[in-house]
């Protein structure tokens, strides 16, 4: 009897392990989020950043994917996706990363402190509501709050890895589209409960394996590589920077007024943004805090 | 037959300043400078587009360069209410020249005049967000600028858009796919109205692309305002083009009065 037993456990932790690993492949959704989060807050800006350990993770978009996409997608063309392939592993050391976009009051809080002049800051309602992400359409802008508070913009190795952790899903909570998840377009505000923005923070539902929030949707996000289309081909696997120069920066994550497509972890936009409304959050080294 | 000339002769009267208000005008296409398309691609769609205007025996001037800009406001400026239906096509930028930058001229700017007059003039748009401008040059307050509605906006990215039956009329090119920066039907206001839907969304608040007229003014044309799409814009633009000359606008401008009396000559 008690060996009955043995058996029924042995076989019963063997199959725990590869149904869930079926279930991944298969394209349920794989939330899950590191069950105690690492966290640390930031003197300056008073905000907070979750931990990303060191190690491995898919970047980009696989053959595979395409294939998901394509009915997912049905009206895109293919090419599109181009810019984000091949998908490759690719190391990055740890770090932090805010758990939340940049706000207005934080960014007020920037430009009072420091007399900065942005050159393209939407400083009027309804985008400069307090708790409401800072939209900094100049790159520049972003890269000016980073340095003042200490910190910098996430590589888009880092920004990719905290949005969709190790395994390569397609947002940040997993490979199922659900639009209760993200600050984004659902044509009405009825499904999210926003028009526009969120304020932020305000999907914990749609939390990235790390923590991060509203890394899909809400606002599109600088990140520190300059753009170019084919940087993949020939991108190191070790901390990945991005090229010495390029077609302005990378944008990452979508935005309110996105869904589907624009939010995917992968996704990747440069050249010139035109109307992407966009904002940002900051990143440090975990070898600075210590 | 007296009597008939007493009768003709004040309806021919009557039929010209009507003829007059309804001409075909002229067409030009600025590619100059472009958002979410390259200037490449926009240069290919753009040649597509004149080379079936020509076809059609629709006149009409390619500006290529960004040095282009003041020919395209001195054009615009002298074809504003001169009776003809002109037509603008943009491929996502919308020059200084034409409408201030920062939104510095809310009204009475080029662009602006050129569609509030009674000819019916037309600015179509491709690709990034109607008068959103370069660099963030207007944002939001272009569009809304120009059509005096304080919320419109053209968000709603991936929206797939399904053809209409007026839309294959229309437009034979167009197909299903999905815009970036559609139009949203359900935030008109005033006297703007739809005058042809040619795709739109299932619940009908959102099209692209769609001719929007301010009341017997002028009209806006977003049409295919998506990011990278390969989508016929060219052929598109023209098919809407001729559609609008040929259909709003039957009477050809030079044949106006010969016609007109031809037409008197027959019937009597």
């Amino acid at each position: 009897m008690l060996m009955k037993h043995n058996r029924f456990c042995f076989i019963l932790i063997l199959t725990i392990p590869l149904l869930l690993a079926s279930a991944c492949r298969e394209g349920m959704d794989t939330h899950s989020v590191e069950p105690s989060l690492n966290t640390i807050t930031t003197q300056k800006d008073s905000a907070v950043m979750v931990f990303v350990p060191a190690g491995d993770f898919l970047m980009g978009t696989s053959d595979a994917d395409i294939e998901i996409y394509k009915e997912i997608f049905p009206l895109r063309n293919i090419s599109r996706f181009d810019n984000e392939r091949p998908q490759r592993t690719v190391y990055v050391d740890a770090f932090y990363i805010d758990q939340l976009e940049v706000t207005n009051q934080q960014y007020k809080q920037f430009l009072t402190e420091t007399g900065y002049e942005p050159k393209q800051y939407l400083d009027y309602p309804p985008h400069n509501i307090d708790d409401q992400p800072a939209v900094v359409l100049e790159w520049s802008d972003a890269a000016a709050y980073a340095e003042w508070a200490g910190k910098r913009l996430p590589t888009e190795a880092e920004w990719e890895k905290a949005a969709r952790g190790t395994d390569g899903r397609i947002w940040p909570w997993g490979n199922v589209w659900d639009p209760t998840k993200l600050s984004g377009n659902d044509g009405t505000g009825l499904i999210d409960g926003y028009k526009l923005t969120a304020p932020v923070g305000q999907f914990p539902q749609g939390a990235s394996p790390y923590g991060a929030l509203d890394m899909a949707g809400n606002l599109w996000e600088w990140v520190a590589d300059w753009y170019k289309e084919d940087y993949y081909d020939s991108a190191p696997y070790m901390n990945p920077k991005g090229p010495e120069t390029g077609d302005g920066h990378v944008l990452k994550g979508g935005s309110w007024a996105e869904n589907l497509d624009f939010t995917r972890c992968a996704n990747r936009f440069g050249g010139n943004p035109g109307s992407l409304i966009r904002g940002f959050r900051c990143a440090m080294d975990a070898s600075k805090q210590k | 037959m007296r009597k008939c000339l007493l009768l003709i002769i004040p309806i021919a009267l009557l039929a010209m300043p009507l003829t007059l208000t309804f001409g075909a005008g002229e067409v030009v296409i600025y590619t100059g400078t472009t958002q979410w398309i390259e200037k490449g691609a926009a240069d290919e769609q753009a040649q597509i587009c004149v080379d079936l205007l020509n076809d059609a025996g629709i006149k009409n001037t390619l500006y290529e360069s960004d040095g282009d800009m003041d020919a395209l406001a001195e054009w615009m400026e002298g074809v504003t209410d001169d009776k003809g239906l002109d037509i603008c096509i943009l491929y996502g930028d919308f020059p200084p020249t034409i409408y201030p930058q920062g939104n510095a001229a809310p009204d009475g700017s080029i662009a602006e005049t050129f569609i509030e007059t009674t000819d019916g003039d037309a600015i179509m748009n491709h690709a990034d967000w109607m008068f959103w401008g370069l660099g963030n040059r207007n944002a939001e307050g272009g569009i809304r600028n120009m059509m005096d509605i304080p919320g419109m906006v053209m968000w709603d990215d991936n929206t797939p858009m399904v053809v209409t039956e007026q839309g294959k009329e229309i437009a034979p090119s167009l197909t299903d796919f999905q815009s970036d920066r559609p139009f949203h039907i359900d935030l008109l206001e005033g006297n703007w109205e739809v005058e042809a839907s040619l795709a739109q969304n299932d619940a009908g608040t959102r099209a692209d692309p769609i001719i929007v007229r301010d009341g017997d003014l002028g009209r806006l044309i977003p049409a295919l305002q998506n990011n990278g799409g390969n989508e016929p814009k060219g052929a598109v633009a023209a098919e809407i083009v001729i559609w609008l000359m040929n259909t709003v606008t039957p009477v050809e401008p030079e044949g106006k009065l010969s016609t007109t009396w031809g037409n008197l000559k027959t019937i009597k």
